[in-house]
C-alpha cells in the first residue's frame, strides 16, 4: 500500500501543529428570495445561518444537531465553500477560504470532503463503482492511470465492500452499501476533514450501526476529523467529542459531549432531549416528559432576541429585547441563554434521560 | 396539554382487555413482477382490541407497510392478497364487495399515511378535504361538514381552526399537515386507526407532539390502533403490544414489557442492541447485525433470519420455525430462542 491513506496521515499532522484544523467565525448565510406583492416585488431574506462560530481540531468529531431548517446542513456545505457565505470567516489549515482563488480552492478541497444523506441519489447511476471512486483520483491527479484500479480496490477493501464491486453499478447495491461507496469516494483523495451530512438517517437501524462502526474505525485508523451533522441525539452522542446544538440558524449550546448529555443548560436542548423516544418501556413511562409546544418559527422573520423565546416556558421580557450571547457556564460548555443557570434548576422539560439512566443503574 | 402517559407516571403498561376489534390470520401478500414474485407478507397473524395500541416493527422491506395496507385492502398493484383472513368486527374484509369495502375505509378504519407532505390534495382547501369525507360517509351537507371540520381541527390542536380550514395544504407546516390528516382519519369516528410511520417525516419535537395526540385519541375514543414504525423507542413509549416482522414474517409478538425485558428471538435481541441510546457518557460502541435483510423472491424452507443469526443451526436453514407461544401472550418463531438468562448484554 504505497499510496495508502495510512501513510498520508503522518505528513499531514506535521503540517499542522496545535492549531485547529477548521475554524469558523461568525458565519452568516442568507438567501434572498422573492417575496409577495403584486406590482413591486419585495425581497425577503432567509436567515439560514446567522453568526455561527465553531472549530474542529485534528482527529476530532464535532456533532451538529438540530431540527430541520436550523441551518445545520447549510453550515456543513458552507464550511466546504460549496455555498458562499454572506459574511464570516472560514479558515481551513490556517488558510482563509475567502482569499483563495478557484484553483487554490480546488486544491484545498482535496483535504475536505462531504458524504451526503441520500447515498443512492449521491452516486451517478450510470457510472460503475470503479468509475465513481476513481473519478476524484483522476480530478486531483493523485494516482497514475495504471495504478488507479489497484487503488480503487484498496479503498473498497477499506470500507468493507467486495473487490468485484468495481465493475458493478450503484443500483445493484443496498442503501448501506451505497453509503460505503460514497465514503470510499470521499476517502479516495485522502482528506483530513469529512463533513458527514446525516450519513445514516436514510438507513435501517441494523445497517446504521454498521456504517457508524465503519466511520469510527476509519477515523481511528486514518486520523480523520469529522463534522457530523444529524438530527438524532443518540447517534450524535456516540460519534462526537463535542456537540453543537443549533436552532434557527444559531448555535444555542456548544459543549463537550459528556458535559452536554449529562446536563443540558439551554431550554431548547432540554426540549430536544425530552422529545427523544426512549427504547425502554419502563423508563419512557416513568419519565416526567413535557413536550415542547409550537413549531419552529419561519426563518424569513426570526424572532427578536433569543430565537427560542416563542416556545420557551421560561421566556421573559429580556429574552425578546436582547440576544443572549454564547457564554461559558462551565469548562468548555457554552450556552446562549439569559437564564441558563435557572433553566438547569427549573428543568422545564423534565430530567434528561441520561441522568435517569445513570440513576437507575445505580439503584439496580 | 396532557403530558402524562396512560396510567400515570411510573406505571407499567397494562394488558388491554377490551373486545377484539381486528383479527388478522395467516395473511399472505405477494407482488407478481415480470420475472419474479416478491412474497411481501407470509403468514401474518395479529389481533387488535379496542383501546389497544399494537406496534408493528421491522426494517424496510419487512412487509410492515404492506400489511397495514392489506387491512384496508389497498395493496398497490401488482400486489395481491393471496390468502388469509382479515376479520374486522366479525366480518371477513377479504370477502366483502368493493362497495362495502369503500364504506369501511375512512369511516370505520382510519389511515394515517406516512408522508404528510404528499397525502393532502394541494389544489383544494383543507375544508374541501373534510367535505369529501363527511358527505361521502356521513351524508353531511356543506354547512354541517364545515362546522364539524372546525371542531375536528380544534380537537387535534390546530390553532385558529376557523381560519385555517379555508387554507390550502401548502400553507401549513409538516406537523400541522399531519394533524389535519389525523383529523381526517378520525372524522367519521372510526373504530380502528392505522398509522403507517406517522412521524418519520417529522422532527423529534413535532414527533413527540403527534404521538401524544394519537395516544390521547386512542384513549378518549377507545380506538384500536396499529402503529407501524421502525423506531423501537416509539414502540416502547406508545404501544401496548408489539409484533416484530422480518422478511414478511412475524418473528416475535409480545406485550411491550415482555419484548423489552425478555426478548426471545435473536432478531429482536439484535434489533434492541442496535438501537442508538442516549447515554450519560460516550461509549463509541455500535452493535450491528451483520449482513443485509433478504429480498424474498422465493418461498424457501427455513428461518429467513438464519443467514444473519449467530445462533443458527442446520435445522434453522432447512425448516421454517412455527410461531409458538413460549409464555402467556408471548409468541416467537425460533428454533433456538434466547433464554432470559442471557439477556441483551448491552
Amino acid at each position: 500500500m504505497s499510496n495508502g491513506p495510512v501513510q498520508a496521515v503522518e505528513e499531514r499532522d506535521v503540517a499542522l501543529p496545535g492549531a485547529p484544523l477548521l475554524e469558523v467565525d461568525g458565519l452568516v448565510v442568507h438567501y434572498r428570495v422573492r417575496g409577495s406583492g403584486k406590482f413591486f416585488r419585495s425581497h425577503e431574506t432567509v436567515h439560514a445561518v446567522d453568526g455561527v462560530s465553531l472549530s474542529i481540531a485534528s482527529r476530532e468529531t464535532l456533532g451538529l444537531v438540530g431540527e430541520s431548517g436550523c441551518g445545520k446542513s447549510t453550515t456543513g456545505r458552507t464550511v466546504l465553500y460549496l455555498e458562499r457565505p454572506t459574511a464570516g470567516m472560514i479558515r481551513f489549515r490556517g488558510q482563509d477560504l475567502s482569499k483563495l482563488g478557484a484553483s487554490d480552492l480546488k486544491a484545498l478541497r482535496r483535504h475536505m470532503q462531504i458524504v451526503f444523506q441520500d447515498p443512492i441519489g449521491a452516486l451517478n447511476p450510470r457510472h460503475t463503482v470503479g468509475q465513481l471512486i476513481g473519478e476524484p483520483l483522476k480530478i486531483h491527479h493523485l494516482v497514475p492511470r495504471g495504478q488507479r484500479r489497484q487503488r480503487v480496490q484498496e479503498l473498497l477493501e477499506l470500507v468493507g465492500l467486495p473487490a468485484d464491486a468495481v465493475s458493478r453499478f450503484p443500483h445493484e447495491f443496498s442503501g448501506g452499501q451505497c453509503q460505503r461507496i460514497a465514503i470510499a469516494r470521499s476517502l479516495a483523495v485522502e482528506p483530513s476533514l469529512i463533513v458527514l451530512d446525516e450519513p445514516v438517517s436514510a438507513l435501517d437501524v441494523s445497517i446504521q450501526a454498521q456504517i457508524l462502526q465503519l466511520l469510527t474505525a476509519l477515523q481511528d485508523r486514518l486520523g480523520l476529523s469529522y463534522l457530523f451533522i444529524a438530527h438524532d441525539l443518540a447517534v450524535v452522542g456516540e460519534m462526537s467529542d463535542r456537540v453543537a446544538v443549533m436552532y434557527l440558524g444559531k448555535v444555542v449550546e456548544l459543549a463537550d459531549r459528556d458535559s452536554l448529555y449529562a446536563r443540558p443548560y439551554h431550554p431548547y436542548t432540554q426540549a430536544l432531549f425530552s422529545a427523544v423516544p426512549i427504547p425502554d418501556p419502563r423508563l419512557s413511562r416513568a419519565k416526567r416528559r413535557i413536550v415542547v409546544a409550537g413549531e419552529v418559527p419561519s426563518s424569513l422573520a426570526p424572532p427578536s432576541g433569543c430565537r427560542f423565546r416563542t416556545r420557551c416556558p421560561m421566556a421573559q421580557e429580556l429574552c425578546g429585547t436582547e440576544e443572549p450571547p454564547l457564554q461559558a457556564v462551565a469548562d468548555g460548555h457554552l450556552v446562549a441563554c439569559h437564564f441558563a443557570e435557572e433553566a438547569v434548576l427549573r428543568d422545564p422539560f423534565g430530567t434528561p434521560v441520561t441522568a435517569l439512566v445513570s440513576e437507575m443503574g445505580r439503584s439496580a | 396539554m396532557s403530558d402524562e402517559p396512560r396510567g400515570g407516571a411510573g406505571s407499567v403498561p397494562a394488558v388491554v382487555q377490551g373486545p377484539a376489534l381486528l383479527e388478522v390470520r395467516d395473511l399472505q401478500v405477494s407482488f407478481k413482477l415480470e420475472r419474479s414474485t416478491i412474497y411481501a407478507v407470509q403468514g401474518l397473524s395479529l389481533g387488535v382490541r379496542a383501546g389497544e395500541r399494537v406496534g408493528v416493527v421491522g426494517e424496510s422491506g419487512s412487509g410492515k407497510s404492506v400489511s397495514a395496507l392489506s387491512v384496508m385492502r389497498m395493496v398497490p398493484s401488482p400486489g395481491r392478497i393471496t390468502g388469509g383472513e382479515i376479520v374486522f368486527e366479525g366480518r371477513d374484509l377479504l370477502r366483502v364487495s368493493q362497495g362495502a369495502m369503500r364504506a369501511v375505509r375512512g369511516s370505520q378504519i382510519g389511515l394515517i399515511p406516512q408522508n404528510p407532505l404528499t397525502s393532502l390534495n394541494p389544489v383544494i382547501t383543507i375544508e374541501s378535504h373534510f367535505h369529501e369525507v363527511l358527505s361521502l360517509h356521513l351524508g353531511l351537507n356543506k354547512h354541517q361538514a364545515s362546522e364539524r371540520a372546525v371542531d375536528l381541527l380544534r380537537s387535534v390542536g390546530i390553532p385558529d381552526p376557523a381560519k385555517r380550514v379555508h387554507e390550502y395544504p401548502h400553507r401549513l407546516s409538516g406537523g400541522q399537515r399531519q394533524r389535519v390528516i389525523i383529523a381526517l382519519a378520525i372524522a367519521c369516528e372510526p373504530r380502528l386507526l392505522i398509522a403507517d410511520e406517522p412521524t418519520t417525516a417529522l422532527d423529534v419535537t413535532i414527533q413527540a407532539q403527534i404521538l401524544e395526540l394519537i395516544d390521547g385519541l386512542v384513549e378518549r375514543l377507545d380506538l384500536g390502533a396499529i402503529l407501524i414504525t421502525h423506531n423501537l423507542g416509539i414502540v416502547a413509549g406508545h404501544c401496548d403490544r408489539v409484533v416484530v416482522m422480518y422478511a414478511g414474517r412475524v418473528m416475535e409478538a409480545a406485550t411491550v414489557l415482555d419484548l423489552f425485558d425478555r426478548p426471545s428471538h435473536p432478531y429482536t435481541v439484535g434489533l434492541l442492541r442496535c438501537v442508538p441510546r442516549l447515554t450519560a457518557t460516550r461509549e463509541r460502541v455500535f452493535a450491528a447485525i451483520p449482513g443485509l435483510p433478504p429480498q424474498v423472491t422465493k418461498l424457501t424452507k427455513g428461518c429467513p433470519f438464519a443467514p444473519r443469526c449467530e445462533r443458527a443451526t442446520d435445522q434453522c436453514r432447512t425448516e421454517t420455525p412455527p410461531l409458538e407461544e413460549i409464555a402467556p401472550a408471548h409468541w416467537t418463531a425460533c428454533w433456538n430462542p434466547v433464554e432470559s438468562a442471557e439477556k441483551i448484554a448491552s
